[in-house]
């Protein structure tokens, strides 16, 4: 079954929606439409109102006002149809007592799915997410990773048309992770599911997603795709969020083994991401993640380059580093480094930066 | 580490002031005269006991021997006799003359002396449906009991072994008749008890007049047959040869025959009920002691497997008595109490913190206190009397569930909330309906669930004292292996009681084992399947 979409071209749309706690708003949303086969990412800090919103939109919670509609159905016939044409990952999911194959088998279990079915769209999805060699096992003896990729593989396996992901990555360890959103972001591309995820880290929903909402307080601040969000933040909340000050655009010149070889401003970076050559990027990166030494170091990090300080600002125990040099930087560094350093306005001093810490989105 | 360290410390502060308190007692009772107390067993009958008679004389006699303290152990006749043969009694006061001289004889006592008689009666209710009112003179007793059984009335046996007991078949015997059939019962409770049960359920029965007096308001029955030898009710003091305090022992039978206690005897209940209750006698010592004192029979344990391996078909009527009740009420109070603990543990409302607390309240019920609830409700004067349940197996039924049920809820709703909270909005998210995710929730929680279940069966089916007081013991009716046990072991009968006991272990371990193969099942094999 497939459902049809709204007059603006919408899958699934949120009017009005608004949650209340307390005498306070955790959810206030006007309005929020999806796209079919897009991958919608909400960003926000944690607290932001992501999982309620996720939540709503679902249909797995109530909105004290506002509605949601699935196409052109609405109220009690909208909710079901999003109940056996959608799939809901939470954060923290729960495996029921059982095996892996029972547990990926459930949402199929529960649309009554002949047997063979269950099996084979089971083994498809288990494969999907590498745990195919996992099917036999307790759900009760998985790893951390293994259990968020049981639960994932549980959602692709009912083969919905709107997956919900909320924080698939906020509990795995930062290679499990990373492996995680290769499958994601595969899975987003191979079929035309549209994905709806839930994220506090930019660098997964610029990577991932084809629009970005960021949330704050309840409130969708802006949106739209990555690539606007940087161009045009509306404000520094977003900026930060973002990382659009912290960030520059560049060609791409080189692709070597899941690194990029870029080029801004007459300089050439190494950095992580995935486009095709040519193409420009938007390079971010966060500024604790840049360190400063007085020479050049024979050292791991694969970009090095020469800058002078032009700033210095105070951020609470830490401090501010605005630098110039193959562009403009910020970097964060302790009080004591900056002594110990003996560093000042003018001072010439060497910016390292692993490849891992800039990292590359299509613009 | 030294968290550790800091708790055994503590411990050891505490275990060394309980010593130095122990010390100092020990030290204060060595400067007084507290440390001369010896005690005196006295095996008495629970007729004596419940008259209040008892009392007067040992708080008469404790009062002049101040070194003296006298343990009093209220049994039927039966019992009491057991104990003397035992040595776990220094002296006995009962009234069995037949059975005394045998334990005499036996060896087991010594200086048997009748110091007190009343008299026995047929008491039974107003309407007298058998007729046997207005019976007296030589030969009452059994031509009462013959009306009785000719008119098919409800006759209650103590059915205990106990003196008033022994006294009653032999009433049968002189009628010439076997008393059996739906008329005829046995409450195997003490005196007070079968009164009570007696008058709730319009049964006649054999009872000292003392008791009944005493006992006449609550008992709401009439005497209707008096009188003659067959009636007399003659009570005897024994040393007992295996006593452990011999010396206290002939103390107290000196004064049981001296005049103060004489005094106390006649005066008893003539205030109070306007007629002396007891008459004191004096007679000599009728028998010098026996032969070397016997055996005490067969090994009780083994007697308990003879029972077991043969069948015994008393053994088995209370085994299945016990399962049949105790399965009725499990299985009421599982469709009662679960539906409950899931209703509170999945729905908001205003006064569920009051709800919840007051589920496991229900955890702490004390056993005789709902059962003191259940009789009251049920009771002849009570508003369920006309339904006429007291002391059936529905009112045990009923008691068992009330005691059950809150165990169930409230084991029910701790195993729901141990489950993660938003379960059933996961399995919502899978597609489930609400049904289905209350199934996948529940299914999670099921472990416990069963467990709940097991544990509410070892709850009624171990419990005595609800059983007792609502269903009375009745053989064939309410006798279940608890109370079988107690009336059992009043009697003597230790085998038969060693026997149930393991029965009832023997259950208890069979659902454990259930339980823990399911537990372990659970976590290895399908939940979802």
């Amino acid at each position: 079954m497939s459902n049809r979409l709204n007059a603006r071209g919408e899958l699934l749309t949120g009017t009005g929606l608004r949650v209340r706690v307390g005498d306070g708003l955790l959810l206030d949303v006007p309005y929020i439409g999806l796209r079919s086969g897009e991958l919608f990412a909400v960003l926000g800090p944690n607290g932001a109102g992501k999982s309620t919103l996720m939540r709503v939109m679902a249909m797995l919670q109530k909105p004290d006002s506002g509605s949601v509609s699935l196409g052109s159905a609405t109220g009690a016939e909208a909710a079901d149809r999003l109940r056996r044409t959608s799939a809901f990952v939470f954060q923290r999911p729960h495996l029921w007592a059982g095996t892996v194959r029972e547990n990926i088998e459930l949402g199929l279990r529960l649309r009554r799915a002949s047997p063979e079915r269950r099996r084979a769209l089971a083994e498809e999805a288990a494969a999907q997410l590498g745990v195919a060699h996992l099917l036999a096992r307790s759900s009760r003896t998985l790893s951390g990773g293994e259990a968020q990729r049981t639960a994932v593989a549980r959602a692709l396996a009912v083969e919905p048309e709107i997956l919900f992901l909320d924080e698939p990555t906020a509990n795995l360890d930062i290679d499990v992770r990373g492996a995680l959103l290769e499958d994601l972001d595969r899975v987003a591309r191979a079929g035309s599911m549209t994905i709806v995820m839930a994220t506090h880290e930019r660098s997964e929903a610029f990577m991932l997603a084809d629009q970005v909402a960021v949330l704050r307080d309840g409130r969708v601040v802006q949106s739209g795709p990555p690539a606007e969000l940087f161009e045009n933040p509306i404000d520094s909340f977003i900026a930060a969020v973002t990382g659009a000050e912290l960030s520059f655009l560049a060609t791409v010149r080189e692709e070597l083994d899941g690194v990029l070889r870029v080029e801004s401003h007459g300089f050439e970076f190494t950095v992580v991401g995935r486009a095709p050559l040519g193409a420009r990027v938007r390079v971010a990166y966060r500024p604790e993640d840049l360190f400063l030494a007085l020479s050049e170091l024979r050292a791991s990090p694969r970009n090095r380059f020469r800058a002078r300080v032009l700033q210095v600002q105070d951020a609470g125990s830490l401090l501010r580093v605005r630098l110039e040099g193959a562009g403009t930087w910020v970097a964060v560094i302790t009080r004591g480094a900056w002594e110990e350093l003996a560093l000042d306005i003018g001072s010439e001093v060497w910016v390292h930066a692993k490849a891992t810490a800039l990292q590359a989105f299509p613009v | 580490m030294r968290i550790d360290r800091t708790v055994s410390m503590h411990v050891a502060t505490r275990r060394s002031r309980w010593t130095l308190t122990t010390l100092l007692l020990v030290g204060l009772a060595g400067c007084g005269r507290v440390d001369q107390i010896r005690t005196v067993v006295l095996g008495s009958t629970t007729s004596l006991y419940d008259s209040g008679l008892l009392d007067e004389l040992v708080a008469s006699f404790e009062a002049g021997n101040p070194d003296l303290a006298v343990r009093v152990l209220a049994v039927g006749t039966g019992q009491a006799l057991e104990l003397g043969r035992r040595g776990d009694a220094d002296l006995l006061l009962v009234h069995a003359p037949d059975a005394e001289r045998l334990f005499v004889q036996d060896g087991h006592g010594r200086d048997r002396v009748t110091f007190m008689r009343n008299d026995f009666v047929i008491a039974g209710p107003s309407d007298d449906p058998a007729r046997v009112r207005e019976l007296g003179g030589e030969g009452a007793g059994p031509r009462a009991v013959a009306a009785i059984a000719a008119s098919g009335s409800r006759f209650l046996s103590r059915g205990d072994d106990s003196g008033t007991h022994m006294r009653e078949r032999a009433l049968w015997e002189q009628a010439g008749i076997g008393p059996a059939g739906d008329w005829y019962e046995e409450a195997g409770q003490g005196m007070g008890g079968t009164l009570v049960i007696a008058a709730e359920r319009g049964a006649y029965l054999l009872t000292d007049r003392a008791t009944l007096t005493v006992l006449g308001d609550v008992a709401r029955l009439e005497v209707l047959a008096s009188g003659g030898s067959d009636l007399e009710n003659l009570y005897s003091v024994v040393a007992v040869t295996r006593g452990a305090n011999p010396e206290g022992a002939e103390r107290l039978r000196r004064w049981v025959l001296g005049e103060q206690a004489r005094q106390i005897i006649a005066g008893f209940g003539v205030e109070e009920y306007g007629r002396q209750l007891f008459t004191p006698l004096v007679q000599e010592p009728d028998s010098q002691p026996g032969p070397a004192v016997r055996g005490l029979g067969l090994n009780p344990f083994a007697e308990a497997w003879q029972l077991l391996m043969s069948r015994d078909l008393y053994v088995l009527e209370v085994v299945f008595r016990s399962l049949a009740i105790s399965g009725s009420a499990l299985l009421l109070a599982t469709l009662i109490g679960m539906p409950l603990g899931v209703l509170v543990a999945l729905s908001k409302f205003r006064l569920r913190t009051p709800v919840v607390a007051l589920i496991y309240t229900g955890l702490a019920f004390p056993p005789v206190v709902v059962g003191l609830a259940v009789f009251l409700l049920l009771s002849r004067a009570g508003p369920l009397g006309p339904l006429e349940l007291l002391y059936s197996p529905t009112a045990v039924v009923l008691a068992q569930v009330v005691l059950a049920g809150p165990y169930i809820a409230a084991v029910t709703l701790a195993a729901l909330e141990s489950v993660p909270p938003d379960v059933r909005l996961q399995a919502r998210g899978l597609g489930a309906s609400r049904w289905q995710a209350l199934a996948l929730h529940l299914r999670e929680a099921r472990a416990s669930l069963v467990a709940a279940v097991a544990a509410g069966f070892g709850a009624v089916i171990s419990e005595v004292g609800a059983v007792m007081i609502v269903g009375g013991n009745l053989l064939g009716e309410t006798r279940v292996m608890t109370t079988a046990i107690v009336l059992e072991t009043r009697r003597g009968n230790f085998g038969v009681a060693i026997a149930l006991g393991i029965v009832l272990l023997g259950i208890a371990f069979v659902v454990n084992m259930a339980l823990t193969l399911l537990h372990s099942r659970g976590l290895r094999r399908p939940a979802l399947s």
